[in-house]
């Protein structure tokens, strides 16, 4: 039997920003940069408001089925095939969220410290130790980014003072519109996407002590994963202004490598690297938690710590199959980051328009779970 | 009997402490420091890279390795350039290919140790692949995850690698040291701009006009053929020389020059600006503080004033476009303070004060204008970044390509408008004279 824990507000709001920020330290302001050249940080902005948006979607669908989370008010909602058939699209998305995350890590690590380092080496290590910070549950892996967040924010921080004085360039955010008004809005639209993990707080909603909490966590965990978001992004094209934005591997910490300020401050890096690597482990356990939990679900089962051996195999073995960087990079932003806001905002609305026109679930929104 | 589909309790904590063993074993089977480890004391430091044509490859790397056993314990100590005993603190050498990462590889057919770039302070650029084939070295080397956008950069008037062969610091044992202050002091008295691969890459790609500080091997004062001040061809008496790297008029030790700017068009290098050019430059577009100046007295022009000026105020620079041409002013506020006066005319006291001030101003915007007649007019370089303040009237990126600026440089009108308060008059107030 899934162990039914209760999330406090900072903790779950800490995890959920840590899941949110899992790709921010990869490639995500460089895809923001290549969809809106000096827009980027614009683009960004856009997509966190789209996300909120589909976060208030998945809240109206959670109200209308108090007590439910989000795989079972889907079934409610949709009947036991289609509402199958939806939940596994909502573990195909956690479970390439979860691989295209530990195998771009293991890859940029390979690539900026560890280069003999075989891949498989890593993506193993990282896949156990999330698998089994996942097996103590989401209780354990919030408090971890509860304990861990004031550290990570002190690094970002330390980077995104140190990095606008040492080589921020204020004409780095014009022409104001990038590509143009269109260009940015619609991109901004399209790249919600990346803020489709926030399709976790359904899927730990009965978790909390009452439905405010959720509420409450995901407001925070959106002004805390949005809003560093653009802010990392806003910087980021300060520092690397555009087109040079668009074409680095690793921005943030290119970012911190360039940090210099006189003779003390410099090779900051390895604040960065302690940042990086804590945010990744933990964005990596809460999506195989999210993608467990939700397969159990799905399947009837009561207990989802039984799926994570399997799940940590297919992990692994799937994790191999793309051959290149660049062919992670296709599956990463041009399918998941792209498409991927269809699975976790379109079909919470697919799901509320439906349990609207069939009457399922509450009539009223005052849910209390 | 019926089957049993839950997990006891206590089966669980077994599960969970077997799984916590596993954990732990494969943490310990697999460290990845044992792929990665590189002990520090079997790395040889390359402190800085020297980049030249190549005469069968693209490129001739020369680089410095620091010899850390020679200066460990402190940075102090002058040691004749040896460091401790007669073992340099340096060892220099060359290698030709294709890139970077080849010579660094090649070097390690005859260094024992893993050449690393990890501390790399300065690239010293030859003046061969700054005019030609810039790009084909910064492209391959930013890639390079050893190399950091953070290293101080330089362009050689001549050879590269004459520059590092020929730099023994007396006073330094740890040739890094020499670079770090050196760059801080060349900045600090404005002779030649502090510029770091990451903003050369940012300006090549932002079309800009990229600018670099000028070093030069001064190989007739290594053959003791030194000279100062022949007739024509060298600065007057001032003390802001108004050449560049490699004709610093000196005799001595230490046979380098660090002084003036590298001016590029894109990725190619189109001319120097001297000592003072850099200078002014300085005063226009960065905060400088106590930097020498000097003028020909107005009572007398054969006699030298010498004042050190402050930014006052940060210089401001205003763009605007009509009918397709684009005017530019720049203010600059300065304050001065009296350091040197030959003639005995009282410059402390009305109107000679003022007339000084007038007489200052006029100089600078002088000199502030033929520097600009030289990279903007002549060589259609942006060194005062006009295009960052134009950008913002665009809406769009397509819109500022469509504008293209770096065709309307050369027809860009220039104001600059310099303003100088004497602040201070030094420690003398009125001038020493003999009694008569």
């Amino acid at each position: 039997m899934t162990p039914m824990h209760n999330l406090g507000v900072r903790e779950a709001a800490s995890m959920v920003t840590a899941f949110l920020l899992g790709k921010a330290f990869l490639r995500t302001p460089v895809v923001f940069a290549e969809d809106g050249g000096t827009a980027a940080w614009l683009v960004a902005l856009i997509a966190v408001l789209i996300a909120a948006c589909g976060w208030l979607v998945i809240r109206s669908l959670l109200r209308r089925h108090p007590g439910e989370n989000l795989m079972e008010a889907t079934e409610t909602a949709l009947g036991p095939v289609f509402g199958t058939l939806v939940n596994l699209a909502y573990f195909l998305f956690l479970f390439l969220t979860a691989l295209t995350l530990v195998r771009d890590f293991a890859d940029s690590l390979v690539t900026v410290i560890l280069p003999r380092t075989p891949v498989s080496v890593l993506i193993g290590i990282f896949l156990i130790v999330g698998t089994y910070a996942a097996y103590l549950g989401v209780e354990a892996i919030s408090r971890i980014a509860w304990l861990f967040g004031a550290l990570v924010l002190i690094g970002l921080v330390f980077i995104v003072i140190f990095g606008l004085i040492t080589h921020a360039e204020p004409d780095g955010i014009f022409p104001f519109w990038g590509y143009g008004p269109a260009q940015t809005v619609g991109m901004g639209i399209v790249r919600s996407s990346m803020l489709g993990k926030l399709v976790l707080m359904g899927v730990v909603a009965t978790q909390f002590r009452s439905a405010r909490d959720v509420e409450r966590t995901a407001l925070w965990a959106l002004a805390a994963g949005g809003g560093l978001l653009v802010l990392l992004t806003l910087v980021y094209q300060l520092v690397f202004p555009y087109p040079a934005a668009a074409k680095i591997s690793f921005p943030l910490l290119q970012m911190a490598r360039v940090i210099l300020v006189g003779r003390w401050v410099q090779r900051v890096e390895a604040v960065f690297l302690f940042a990086w690597v804590i945010v990744a482990v933990l964005a990596l356990a809460t999506g195989i938690f999210a993608t467990s939990r939700v397969l159990a679900a799905t399947c009837k089962l009561a207990d989802y710590r039984l799926l994570l051996i399997p799940l940590l195999i297919l992990a692994y073995s799937t994790a191999h199959i793309p051959p290149s960087v660049y062919h992670m990079e296709v599956l990463g932003t041009d399918v998941l980051h792209t498409f991927g806001g269809l699975i976790a905002f379109g079909l919470p609305l697919l799901t509320l328009l439906v349990s609207l026109l069939r009457r399922k679930g509450g009539a009223s929104g005052a849910a209390s779970n | 009997m019926p089957r049993q589909t839950e997990v006891s309790p206590r089966g669980l904590r077994k599960a969970r402490r077997r799984f916590l063993y596993l954990v732990l074993l494969a943490c310990l089977l697999l460290q990845t420091g044992c792929w990665d480890r590189r002990e520090p004391e079997n790395v040889a430091w390359v402190t800085a890279i020297g980049v030249d044509t190549g005469e069968k490859q693209p490129f001739l790397f020369t680089f410095q390795i620091a010899v850390a056993r020679q200066f460990a314990g402190g940075q102090g100590g002058g040691a004749g350039g040896g460091g401790r005993g007669e073992t340099p603190s340096q060892m220099v050498f060359s290698v030709e290919a294709p890139s970077i990462v080849v010579a660094l590889t090649a070097s390690q057919t005859f260094v024992a140790r893993h050449v690393s770039l990890l501390h790399t302070k300065a690239v010293i650029i030859g003046e061969e692949i700054a005019r030609e084939n810039l790009m084909a070295f910064l492209g391959a080397a930013t890639r390079f995850v050893e190399f950091r956008r953070s290293t101080q950069v330089f362009v050689a008037r001549g050879k590269a690698r004459d520059f590092l062969q020929l730099l023994r610091p007396k006073l330094e044992n740890n040739p890094a040291w020499w670079f770090e202050l050196m760059v801080a002091g060349v900045e600090e008295i404005g002779y030649a701009p502090s510029v770091r691969i990451h903003e050369l890459v940012m300006d090549i790609e932002r079309d800009r006009a990229p600018f670099a500080p000028v070093v030069a091997p001064r190989l007739d004062l290594a053959a003791g053929e030194g000279e100062i001040g022949t007739e024509g061809d060298r600065a007057p008496a001032s003390p802001v020389p108004d050449v560049v790297a490699g004709d610093v008029p000196r005799l001595g030790e230490l046979p380098v020059d660090v002084a003036g700017t590298a001016v590029f068009y894109q990725d190619r290098l189109t001319g120097y600006l001297t000592a003072r050019e850099t200078l002014v430059l300085m005063m226009m577009t960065r905060r400088v503080r106590q930097v020498a100046w000097d003028i020909p007295d107005p009572t007398d022009p054969e006699l030298r004033l010498v004042v050190t000026l402050s930014t006052r105020t940060p210089s401001t620079l205003e763009a605007r476009m009509r009918g397709g041409r684009v005017r530019v002013q720049v203010s600059v506020k300065l304050e001065a303070q009296l350091a040197s006066i030959q003639s005995t005319t009282d410059y402390t006291v009305e109107p000679e004060l003022s007339r000084l001030e007038e007489a200052m101003e006029k100089g600078i915007k002088r000199e502030a204008e033929a520097m600009l007649r030289k990279t903007l007019h002549e060589w259609e370089a942006d060194v005062l970044r006009v295009g960052r303040e134009l950008r913002k009237a665009f809406a769009t990126i397509g819109d500022w390509h469509r504008f293209g600026w770096n065709k309307r440089v050369r027809r860009a009108e220039v104001d600059v408008a310099v303003d100088v308060r004497i602040r201070r008059t030094g420690l003398q107030r009125t001038p020493a004279v003999p009694k008569r």
